[in-house]
């Protein structure tokens, strides 16, 4: 069976223009949901174009969960630690990993599903978090939710070992198109980061 | 099919004995090369079949013994590299010449020759950390607090693909005692 892969958009057109928004307004980088959504199948593959743009819709609606619990509760001031993808990461363990011959893989159906999302395609999640954590212009150019993003990031790649550690064995990521293809194949993140920069003014 | 398993997690052959066993691999620094032409004829071969010169992407490195010479005892080589993004010109991750340094076995890395050799010293109070086979002085490379960045990185890992490094590292480097 062929599967339609455009009539599977999870994304309505409203959405993603709420969402361009949101994101533009926190992170600097305009239009990302659009472009990204603009983006042919034949360059990313459709499954890759809805995680990243489920990852960063969950990322943006967190942060202004929590920007909004920051304005109007005096207890604590914006903590990036407490965002639902952060816990959810936290909690990973070796013990919800399979293991197969080529490395860990999460079970497709998991109980821990933010943390899911940001293991699957990790390599590619990481690397597209740490480019906006830096703004659309460098780190001197950095708003406060770039830099909870960067902490978070960095937070989250410094665990990576633990995740799916035991005392003996070696742990290593895939350099190879960041683990998303063969050498000979076009790499995924490199139109994600294009999109990502089509918006941003003055390049 | 899309690749899901970016991360391995296993033992290289090399580290197995013949029983089976954990081969417990420690480096007898005697043995490191002592010239240029020892060093470059060393890393090109099998295990490491690192290049000397390359360009990949937006990356191209060149190994260099000067930077070398003082610190392949600990294990550790350097690496000149330009990086320019194409895609965004004049983009602000761009660099020339700068330094990377790539460990032969990161785990034999400690903190302390993080700090003293390497020259950072954002550890202070650490014991033990999660240290990847390539890090950098660049900013770029860096977290907030002045530590080598452990999570992938799409600039580092073109610059890995470009040494030849096709599967990356993380270990835990931990200080040493006493």
């Amino acid at each position: 069976m062929v599967i339609n892969h455009e009539s599977q958009k999870r994304f309505t057109e409203s959405k993603i223009k709420h969402l361009d928004k949101l994101f533009s307004a926190y992170f600097g980088f305009p239009n990302v949901f659009t472009e990204l959504n603009n983006i042919p199948n034949s360059k990313v593959n459709f499954e890759i174009k809805m995680h990243i743009m489920t990852l960063l819709s969950e990322i943006v609606f967190q942060f202004q969960d929590e920007d909004n619990r920051a304005k109007y509760n005096t207890d604590r001031n914006f903590a990036w630690a407490f965002l639902p993808i952060a816990s959810g990461w936290r909690r990973l363990s070796a013990d919800d990993f399979e293991t197969t011959e080529e490395g860990k893989i999460l079970p497709s159906v998991s109980a821990n599903r933010l943390g899911s999302l940001m293991y699957n395609f990790g390599a590619m999640n990481f690397s597209l978090l740490n480019i906006i954590s830096r703004s659309p212009y460098g780190k001197q150019y950095q708003n406060r939710y770039h830099r909870n993003l960067m902490m978070m990031t960095d937070s989250m790649g410094s665990q990576i070992r633990d995740k799916v550690s035991d005392a003996k064995s070696k742990i290593f990521w895939k350099t190879e198109n960041m683990g998303l293809g063969g050498w000979d194949s076009e790499e995924t993140l490199i139109h994600i980061i294009e999109a990502l920069y089509k918006g941003v003014a003055e390049w | 099919m899309v690749d899901r398993k970016w991360l391995k997690h296993r033992a290289r052959d090399d580290d197995i004995e013949n029983d089976g066993a954990f081969r417990d691999t420690t480096y007898d620094v005697s043995e490191w090369p002592t010239t240029e032409e020892e060093c470059v004829s060393y890393i090109v071969q099998a295990p490491f079949n690192l290049m000397i010169e390359n360009t990949h992407n937006c990356a191209t490195i060149r190994f260099s013994w000067d930077d070398t010479k003082d610190i392949i005892r600990y294990g550790i080589l350097a690496y000149r590299v330009d990086w320019d993004w194409k895609l965004v010109p004049e983009h602000y991750t761009k660099h020339e010449n700068e330094l990377y340094y790539v460990f032969f076995e990161p785990s034999k890395i400690t903190i302390d020759v993080l700090e003293n050799v390497l020259g950072n010293k954002s550890y202070k109070s650490i014991t033990s950390t999660s240290l990847k086979q390539i890090v950098s002085l660049n900013e770029l490379h860096l977290t907030m607090d002045g530590k080598f960045r452990v999570a992938p990185c799409g600039i580092m890992t073109t610059v890995a693909i470009a040494i030849g490094i096709r599967e990356m590292e993380i270990a835990q480097s931990v200080r040493k005692e006493g």
